[in-house]
């Protein structure tokens, strides 16, 4: 079968060359080769020796039509990614057909689609690789869009993908059925282009999303019976939204309810606690510019809302996901900085986050002759009560503050001071301990002119009377653009286990190929991208990483 | 057995991928300027000049490195070779107003901005990871295009872009 799939493609290529059709594809591999390592108490058995996992993705596209494929070949399942994932199958597959009718554009696909809705807390169907998140929905999506894209609709069906099955078989038995719509008012009552300077941009939308579940796990059944309720087949999500502009000003809002489903009521999601409830979210955001300054807030409150694709009183893993929630506050970069990322409170949380840029121009008098950048940020997020909470209001659990100034000082030299306090809550508010930690970075860059060759480097501290307590950590990157880099990097914790995590790494570029060889000790703990985290273990080992796109 | 069979295919489908990328072009969809209107990115092609796209997200920390590059080379360049750059930014709808807010207070004010905010552009072009920046020449060919970003990167970019405004560029092909 794969062979004949081959076979299949190689004729496409061949084609592509003689007539107009587009083939593209990407090609990720990620390979751990892990040892023993006595400092941080990691072993190595014969069946866990290694991790590699690799992903293949082709598509062609005529003019009014198109197909593709992804393939994946997981022998090993690395270290903190969901076992589902072991093995090695077609896992993607689609047409897709659009045309403009009637000035009406529409495009079928059927297959293997991504999708989503709004800001992605009623649905997101997406991939991440570095959380091994891919809940493709393998059914049928058709999209109409009018009006010059002022009148916008999807439908989708479907079920969502889940681990790695046998060829083309990694689909979950929930059914996904739902509709988007997305209209900009403006242009429907034709007040745009007559008094464009006097009224702002409307634009309000909306979706509703139903997840069937026709069969009840053993385990949920028992649940069930236990707690004297019984779980519903069908939940229902309904969102409605609207965004507002005016020049540099927006303003957004998304309201989401979610059908009565299964739900922990303990904030930390013990196995043992369970019901029904009701879920509900609103997201506001503004942003406004003027000048050379611009600043962003953002509030989030999720009630119930972590949405599985299907339900299990088993360990909740990353790949089982339907929706998006991601932390609030910042997402953190330098190494120190993101030591301890907060991950959000699907069953209850508030919060709040905001950003101010400011960018002093060059020649002036804090500007200096080539100008400088401030940034300021800051959250603070609340864990809301729920039934067998032991507090009866909102409680902190986590806020930061985030400054960084960014300053050049020559063509060669650019430098970066940068600050983080942060308070974590490791209850989510159920006592009253909190953990500080206060980080510290000064990063510089040196280009030299007219050469290829540049330098940089970072040193962090990492100041704290909780937990470990005090670390440092330094980063130094050789760059030979546009092909080589070099860099090494160490962290140390010398307030309480006196042990480097270090790292050395050489990256090769050409194009859009980039190989990456690296070798280092890595701590245990949450490994984000996107405000989504998974937890990692500790490992010690060297990796290899390839990403091509043609 | 299988594993053999997986390589295969797999060395099979990059053989067949290299020449295909030769004959790339720009795809036809949409994405959105800073006031939520759709644009046509092939719209964007003007039979004169040649225009980088240059892909970033708002938490991308190589991306905004690239972009404070390109802002402060751009003048000089263009005044060298007419060409137009492009920012597309990836993020979704719930990153979009911390991403169309930015360009004004980062001081990115030399080339316009654009949203993919369903990333469909990303999806067209096979983009899965950014800093990511393509060299698009006048008649919508793909003449480069490069994953990552270090400091000198965007010189190479450039000579890329000269490379296009020589007048043998019409019988080069790409790298």
């Amino acid at each position: 079968m794969a062979l004949a799939l081959g076979a299949a493609f190689l004729f496409l290529g061949a084609g592509s060359a003689r007539s107009q059709g587009r083939l593209t594809g990407s090609f990720d591999s990620n390979t751990i080769i892990y040892t023993a390592d006595p400092v941080t108490h990691t072993e190595v058995s014969p069946d866990n020796r290694y991790g590699s996992m690799n992903y293949l993705k082709l598509d062609y596209g005529a003019k009014d039509w198109g197909a593709g494929l992804k393939m994946e070949y997981h022998p090993s399942v690395i270290k903190g990614f969901d076992a589902s994932l072991k093995g090695g199958s077609l896992t993607g597959i689609y047409a897709r057909w659009g045309k403009t009718l009637g000035g009406v554009k529409v495009e079928v696909t059927a297959g293997d689609f991504y999708e989503q809705f709004g800001s992605g807390i009623a649905l997101r169907s997406y991939e991440d690789r570095e959380l091994g998140i891919d809940n493709s929905i393998g059914g049928a999506r058709i999209a109409l869009s009018a009006l010059e894209g002022a009148v916008r609709v999807k439908v989708l069906g479907g079920f969502p993908r889940y681990g790695i099955g046998s060829m083309l078989n990694s689909r979950t038995t929930t059914l996904l059925g739902g509709a988007d719509l997305s209209v900009r008012l403006n242009d429907i009552l034709g007040i745009d282009k007559e008094n464009a300077t006097l009224l702002p941009l409307f634009t309000l939308e909306g979706s509703f999303l139903n997840r069937h579940e026709g069969t009840v796990p053993s385990d949920i059944e028992a649940l069930s019976r236990a707690g004297g309720f019984s779980v519903p087949s069908d939940v229902l999500s309904t969102s409605a939204r609207l965004l507002v502009e005016k020049g540099p000003v927006s303003l957004s809002g998304e309201w989401v309810h979610k059908g009565r489903d299964l739900t922990s009521t303990h904030t930390l999601g013990s196995l043992l606690d369970w019901g029904l409830g009701d879920g509900d979210a609103l997201l506001l955001g503004a942003s406004a510019s003027i000048g050379n300054v611009s600043a962003t807030l953002t509030g989030r409150q999720l009630r119930n809302m972590e949405d599985r694709m299907f339900r299990t009183a088993g360990a909740l893993t990353e790949g089982n996901t339907l929706n998006y929630l991601p932390s609030l506050c910042q997402m953190q970069t330098y190494l120190l900085a993101g030591l301890n990322p907060y991950t959000t409170l699907a069953r209850g949380e508030r919060g709040v986050q905001g950003d101010l840029y400011w960018r002093l121009p060059r020649r002036s008098a804090l500007g200096g002759k080539y100008g400088m950048n401030i940034h300021i940020g800051g959250s603070y997020i609340w864990a809301l009560p729920v039934a067998l909470s032991n507090h009866d209001s909102p409680a902190m659990a986590y806020r930061d503050l985030n400054f960084d100034i960014e300053k050049k000082w020559s063509p060669e030299l650019r430098t970066v001071l940068f600050i983080s306090i942060q308070e974590n809550s490791p209850s989510h508010g159920q006592t009253s301990r909190t953990d500080a930690q206060n980080v510290f970075v000064l990063d510089g860059t040196y280009k030299f002119r007219g050469s290829p060759f540049s330098i940089h480097a970072e040193l962090q501290y990492l100041y704290s009377q909780e937990l470990t307590r005090d670390w440092m950590a330094g980063v130094l990157e050789v760059n030979f653009a546009p092909h080589w880099g070099l860099a090494l990097s160490d962290m140390y914790n010398h307030g309480s286990t006196k042990v480097h995590y270090y790292s050395a790494m050489c990256s090769y570029s050409q194009g859009a190929l980039r190989a990456e060889l690296s070798f280092g000790r890595n701590r245990e703990g949450m490994v984000c991208s996107g405000g989504v985290c998974r937890f990692r273990p500790a490992y010690t080992g060297g990796q290899l990483t390839i990403k091509y796109s043609f | 057995m299988k594993t053999i069979h997986y390589a295969i295919l797999w060395v099979a489908l990059l053989l067949v991928g290299t020449p295909a990328l030769r004959s790339q072009e720009l795809p036809d969809v949409q994405v959105q300027d800073p006031s939520s209107k759709a644009i046509a990115i092939r719209s964007l092609l003007d039979g004169k000049t040649p225009i980088v796209l240059a892909f970033w997200s708002s938490t991308c920390k190589p991306c905004m490195k690239e972009l404070d590059a390109l802002t402060d080379n751009f003048g000089d360049w263009s005044e060298e070779v007419p060409f137009r750059i492009y920012a597309v930014s990836n993020d979704d709808s719930r990153s979009l107003t911390r991403a169309k807010a930015m360009p004004q207070g980062r001081g990115w004010d030399a080339f316009p901005f654009l949203y993919d905010v369903n990333q469909d552009l990303c999806r067209g072009l096979n983009i899965t990871a950014i800093p990511y920046a393509v060299v698009i020449d006048k008649d919508g060919k793909i003449a480069y295009t490069h994953l990552g970003y270090m400091p000198g990167d965007e010189d190479a970019l450039f000579e890329e872009v000269k490379k296009l405004s020589s007048p043998s560029v019409g019988k080069k092909k790409r790298k």
